[in-house]
């Protein structure tokens, strides 16, 4: 069965979507089967997945398959209990094989609304809101059942709003991005209590599925660990500054979001020592792999020449940094995988 | 909170209740309460142990806590409202699944007060209306078949109701129905809810595939206003 995971953080500018693209690429090359959904209205994650196609120079132009607010819609407009698999187009990357997407949508907003309706009303003895409410979870288990993905990863945008709820409900376990700083610590404070309210309140809503004789879901995602990055690095040592930060919002994540009142901590997640992964400021690295759609471990020579003020690619002394981020960053990355179920 | 269990909850009102008991005191006769009595007769045989019901006044409530004798329920219901027919009786009524709770004296009921509210917003006509909630659990719970293929529902303008013509019995309720508005046509037809009433019944009964073809509707219809002889 497949394994659905989100990358999720309520304060933005975390890298969640960098670090989700670069993850599902890793996966992929690795023989894993893995499908993208992106589930953020703002659609960046689509954006990065489409750069190494030409799909995004006319704005006019639909994106090919279909998108995440299409899938949806039958269910939104109340036609059909669940979504059938068959109905949805999903695109294959063009560089990586085993990689797919279900696209974002910017009108994938509206469903704010109706997954909200659904979060205040399947409590009641209304079958359509109930179906709305489960329709996600089932969704990207049919499809990953369908088309035998062995993991489903989530986009969710910065929001506690009912989106949010309804991805990150519907996941085995989700990876918190942070950044060492003020900010991080405070949205630390809080996600531990915000997403216990959303496991008890799927508790509560779930219990009112049974007399009905319709299935729910179990609504549990584990934390599977938080992932510190973009900190900057002064002579080989990570400025003090980051290091106080880091030490404090690892204190909170052990007190609030993984103590009593908080979630559960995945297998491979020690709440004294949530950080399965360090990632420092990858400097020009991340948007030259955006440009091209590529992982960030994954950049060609010969893209750096968009880098570069003569735009000549660059090579030997000016290179060899580049491969060393590179490898620096895919080790990273890979320590991530390692914490998935 | 604990969830209570879930039952199927009907409220079936007499419609013209307050008229006729007033007739019966102004000529000091108990004709109604014969009616009533003769409608309920319906219910001494059901199984007490599947389904429960009482009746105050002109409300008769019948529970049942089985999800899945959703059909036998329905016939239930079918069998109370052809009994009060056939006595010279309408029913108005509404069916819901919700939350019960009853313990000696207490009831607290969601399944109750959303029952009546359907009874009092929804139905307005003679009918029983059946929460759509009802049909979607069965439809999404693939059991659909279950609840189609016993044609005990009707569905018009996206409301359900019980329906209770079947090809023994129209002409029965044909007969009936029209004696009902002919015995008193005179004051129907000052009181232009209680001929709505009547006139939904007789379309009701006309648009059956039961209605026998030669059978005329027996309530004035819808006429243009011309000069006469026109």
């Amino acid at each position: 069965m497949a394994q659905i995971v989100a990358m999720y953080n309520n304060k933005g500018g975390v890298s969640k979507t960098t670090t989700l693209f670069n993850l599902a690429v890793f996966l992929s090359r690795g023989g894993k089967r893995v499908l993208v959904v992106d589930c953020d209205p703002q659609c960046n994650v689509t954006e990065m997945f489409f750069a190494s196609t030409d799909l995004l120079d006319d704005p006019d132009r639909d994106l090919p398959g279909t998108s995440i607010y299409q899938a949806l819609h039958p269910r939104f407009a109340g036609d059909t209990r669940s979504i059938d698999a068959a109905s949805i187009q999903l695109v294959d990357s063009g560089i990586y094989p085993n990689l797919s997407i279900l696209r974002g949508d910017l009108e994938f907003t509206m469903a704010e609304n109706y997954f909200g309706n659904a979060w205040n009303q399947a409590i009641t003895e209304n079958i359509n809101e109930k179906n709305t409410y489960v329709v996600f979870y089932r969704m990207l288990h049919t499809l990953a059942a369908v088309k035998q993905f062995d993991y489903v990863l989530c986009d969710v945008g910065p929001s506690t709003g009912a989106i949010t709820r309804t991805v990150v409900l519907a996941c085995d376990g989700f990876i918190v991005p942070l950044t060492p700083d003020r900010f991080c610590y405070q949205a630390v404070r809080v996600l531990g209590s915000v997403i216990r309210q959303w496991i008890e309140r799927h508790d509560q809503i779930t219990r009112t599925f049974t007399p009905f004789g319709i299935d729910s879901f179990p609504g549990r995602p584990l934390m599977l660990g938080a992932v510190i990055q973009n900190f900057k690095v002064h002579s080989g040592r990570v400025k003090e500054s980051y290091v106080k930060w880091q030490n404090m919002i690892a204190e909170k994540i052990a007190s609030d979001l993984l103590g009593p009142g908080g979630v559960d901590a995945g297998p491979h997640c020690d709440p004294k020592h949530p950080f399965v992964a360090t990632i420092r400021d990858v400097g020009p690295l991340a948007p030259v792999a955006q440009m091209f759609g590529r992982a960030i471990f994954d950049i060609r020579q010969e893209d750096t020449k968009v880098a570069s003020t003569t735009g000549q690619m660059y090579y030997g002394t000016v290179w060899q940094p580049w491969l060393e981020k590179m490898g620096e960053y895919q080790s990273e990355i890979e320590k991530i995988a390692k914490v998935l179920p | 909170m604990s969830a209570l269990p879930y039952v199927y909850a009907a409220i079936l009102d007499v419609l013209g209740y307050r008229e006729r008991l007033a007739h019966d005191r102004k000529r000091g006769v108990l004709e109604f309460k014969d009616v009533l009595q003769n409608s309920l007769q319906c219910l001494q045989d059901i199984n007490d142990a599947e389904f429960a019901h009482q009746t105050i006044s002109d409300t008769v409530i019948l529970t049942c806590a089985d999800r899945l004798r959703v059909v036998d329920f329905l016939t239930v219901l079918r069998d109370v409202q052809v009994s009060f027919l056939v006595n010279g009786a309408f029913l108005r009524g509404g069916v819901t699944f919700q939350q019960h709770f009853r313990s000696g004296a207490i009831t607290y009921s969601h399944a109750y007060a959303g029952a009546h509210e359907l009874e009092a917003s929804l139905a307005i006509y003679p009918r029983i209306v059946v929460d759509h909630n009802i049909v979607d659990m069965f439809e999404s719970s693939g059991n659909s078949d279950m609840l189609r293929g016993c044609h005990l529902l009707c569905e018009c303008n996206g409301v359900f109701f019980v329906n209770i013509v079947d090809e023994d019995n129209w002409q029965t309720l044909y007969e009936k129905a029209r004696e009902m508005y002919r015995a008193e046509s005179a004051r129907i037809r000052q009181v232009e809810g209680v001929f709505a009433k009547h006139l939904w019944f007789q379309e009701y009964l006309m648009s059956s595939p039961h209605a026998l073809p030669k059978s005329e509707r027996y309530m004035p219809g819808i006429r243009v206003w011309a000069p006469e002889g026109n």
